[in-house]
């Protein structure tokens, strides 16, 4: 007794009927399948790496508009460092901007690199600056404020290379057990590149009366500070601009033009070095968005290869399958004209052939698909573990990746069984019929 | 002949190949009694195969109008014409036609096959009457001439159609044999299905109750029989 028979055993009859040649396309389209999965995958793993990064700058970029951030190198040597006028104003002018900043008044255009507080809990901030020897602090502190102003302990000088005078409240809280003349570590200093370096020895030549304002400061000599902060070299005698840096909710909010123009008007400053400091936290935004716009690009162009090879393989299934079909179609004249006469509509023609090449595709998208994945989860690996080079790429099999594989494999096939399909469906049954 | 199942009235077929006009059917009138026996014969090229086509209803005559059961064939749609075909009326070819893959009972299925009711046990029973049940499971390349007809009339038969259309059904096989095929025609004849077959040979013409000669695409002379 047979089985039941329908129209699945005689497409899958007919699959089998010309195994070599069906062998053969299947073959080729499991080749473009499994080469469309590795595409895929490569983009997709390319594309998550891009999203990635571009998250990334984004991330940099909201950063860049709230917190510390740099608004202007000052000449150490050519600022009047104590002029308290000049001081106080261009902290008013800053203030517009600011809702909370890292100077405190006079010490604004200091050097100011920030010692972190010993207890992370502190707000406190601690205010290292430079205090040119040459002059000697007791003169600058003297002439700044003579009668706020004291000082236990000895002047920095010239020859003052390694000593630091220490505001009350700094010692009181890191150094309680020393005292004048012994050797301490400044605590690490942060900068607002990442950097950050430990002072290490210095002598407390001096501990200033306890005084709100200078509390949390440290004085030492201006060279012996640029040069531990790295931005003096004894050798050349070449030092670069201290950065002043302030705490700001939203850079958007600064008003860089307007900024430029209080301060040199403040300061008279156009010869310190300001104008390259315009715009510093724009040009960084402006950087960092150029950098998210060039992934965005890359991401783009990913897309476009993929696109490409899609269509590509999607070309390369089409002929073979079409032509396939459009074979097995014209070798069966006489059987699909016999179909008809029998009385299988029209329809049904086109769902037979169809369906032949569906089935085609699908035996493809197993083996085709599975070594696709097993290549591209190889390749995947290969780049993980660092073979990279020009040949391994990162790879994702999502699975959107295989659905949209999928998905198009049998849209391809489909397309491309529809004009054999139709050249079947409306072949002229007595003509297939006429001739042996 | 109120009762004609098949009526054609001044068909025509044209084909034009280039400038060159091809007249397959000249004004054929016909009119087959259901039930009948009907033998049409002629010279090759006298259009014989392209009558049974028309008849059949995989042509449509470029002139004229085909009657069957009453209905005409000109008014229906491809879909209803292949529907049709289906159910009234069964094809039996030269060269037989079955297809290669299957095996006898499923060639006979084969008009069955998108239909929900598969019905293998009257495939069974088809094969038994043309004697072909002990090779159902045989594939076509297995099987000699004569009893691949049978195997083509058994799925001729599948949907029970009234009318069997066959066009040089023995063409291919010995005399021994198409006497054999032909008193398979006789008996579906005798059963009640009006049968239209093409031939040839003068003595299988015998068989018919009506013998209808073919020349140039025309009937030619007076019915016999
Ligand atoms: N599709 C076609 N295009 C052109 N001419 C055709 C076509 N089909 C049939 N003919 C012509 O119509 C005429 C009748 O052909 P048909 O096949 O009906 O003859 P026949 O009587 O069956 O011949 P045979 O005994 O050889 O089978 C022939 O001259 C044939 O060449
Ligand atoms: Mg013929």
């Amino acid at each position: 007794m047979v089985k039941r028979f329908g129209v699945r055993n005689y497409i899958s009859r007919n699959i089998r009927r010309r195994s070599l040649r069906s062998g053969i396309t299947i073959v080729g389209i499991s080749i473009c399948i499994a080469f469309f999965i590795l595409f895929a995958s490569i983009s997709q793993g390319l594309k998550d790496d891009i999203l990635e990064e571009i998250e990334e700058r984004r991330a940099e970029i909201a950063r860049q508009r709230a917190g510390y951030i740099t608004i202007m190198n000052i000449d150490p040597f050519n600022m009047d460092f104590f002029n308290s006028t000049e001081l106080e104003q261009v902290e008013d002018l800053v203030e517009d901007y600011c809702i909370a900043q890292n100077t405190s008044g006079e010490v604004f255009p200091l050097a100011l690199n920030f010692l972190e507080p010993t207890d992370p809990n502190s707000d406190a901030i601690y205010i290292l600056f430079g205090v040119d020897p040459e002059k000697g602090i007791k003169y600058d502190f003297i002439d700044f404020d003579a009668e706020s102003v004291s000082l236990n302990g000895t002047f920095l000088s010239t020859d003052s290379e390694r000593q630091v005078i220490l505001g009350n409240g700094l010692w009181e809280k890191n150094y309680p057990a020393s005292g004048l003349g012994d050797a301490i570590d400044l605590q690490t200093l942060s900068f607002v590149t990442g950097e950050s370096i430990a002072i290490e020895n210095v002598t407390i030549s001096g501990i200033m009366d306890s005084n709100p304002l200078y509390d949390q400061f440290a004085a030492v000599p201006i060279e012996f500070l640029l040069e531990e902060v790295g931005l003096y070299d004894p050798v050349t005698g070449e030092y670069q601009y201290f950065l002043a840096s302030i705490y700001i909710d939203d850079a958007s909010k600064i008003d860089f033009d307007e900024l430029e123009a209080g301060i040199k008007d403040i300061t008279g400053i156009s010869d310190r070095g300001i104008d390259d400091n315009e715009n510093y936290i724009n040009r960084i935004i402006l950087e960092h968005e150029a950098e998210i716009a060039r992934q965005e690009e890359m991401e783009r162009t990913v897309n476009g290869w993929l696109l490409a090879v899609i269509l590509l393989l999607s070309i390369i299934t089409i002929v073979g399958i079409s032509n396939t079909m459009l074979m097995s179609v014209t070798e069966r004249r006489r059987e699909i004209g016999t179909l008809k006469a029998v009385g299988i509509a029209r329809s049904r023609v086109y769902q037979i052939i169809l369906s032949e090449a569906l089935l085609l595709v699908l035996i493809a998208l197993v083996i085709g698909g599975l070594s696709g994945g097993l290549i591209s989860i190889y390749f995947g690996m290969q780049y993980e573990a660092g073979a990279g080079g020009l040949f391994f790429a990162p790879t994702s099999l999502s699975p959107f990746v295989v659905s949209y594989v999928v998905a198009i494999s049998l849209v391809v096939g489909l397309l491309a069984a529809l004009y054999p399909a139709w050249r079947a469906a409306n072949l002229n049954p007595t003509e297939a019929l006429r001739y042996e | 002949m109120s009762d004609g199942i098949v009526k054609l009235d001044g068909v025509q077929k044209y084909y034009t190949m280039g400038k060159v006009h091809i007249k397959a059917l000249d004004g054929v009138s016909l009119d087959i009694a259901k039930g009948s026996f009907t033998s049409i014969s002629g010279p090759s090229g006298a259009g014989k195969s392209t009558l049974l086509h028309i008849i059949g209803c995989l042509d449509a005559p470029t002139a004229g109008r085909v009657r069957i059961n009453g209905k005409d064939m000109g008014a229906m749609k491809d879909t209803e014409l292949t529907r049709f075909r289906k159910r009234s009326i069964g094809f039996v070819f030269q060269f037989f036609n079955l297809v290669p893959t299957l095996t006898a009972k499923e060639n006979v299925l084969l008009p069955k096959m998108f239909d929900r009711d598969k019905d293998g046990e009257r495939a069974d029973r088809l094969l038994r009457i043309v004697g072909m049940e002990h090779r159902a499971d045989h594939r076509p390349n297995e099987l000699s001439g004569g009893e691949r007809q049978r195997v083509a009339i058994a799925r001729a038969l599948i949907n029970n159609p009234p009318i069997i259309l066959a066009d040089e059904p023995t063409g291919n096989l010995d005399s021994e044999t198409s006497l054999d095929i032909i008193s398979l025609f006789k008996k579906l004849n005798e059963g009640g299905r009006t049968v239209i077959l093409v031939t040839h040979e003068r003595d299988i013409a015998r068989f018919a109750d009506k013998s209808i000669a073919l020349r140039d695409g025309k009937v030619d002379g007076r019915p016999s029989g």
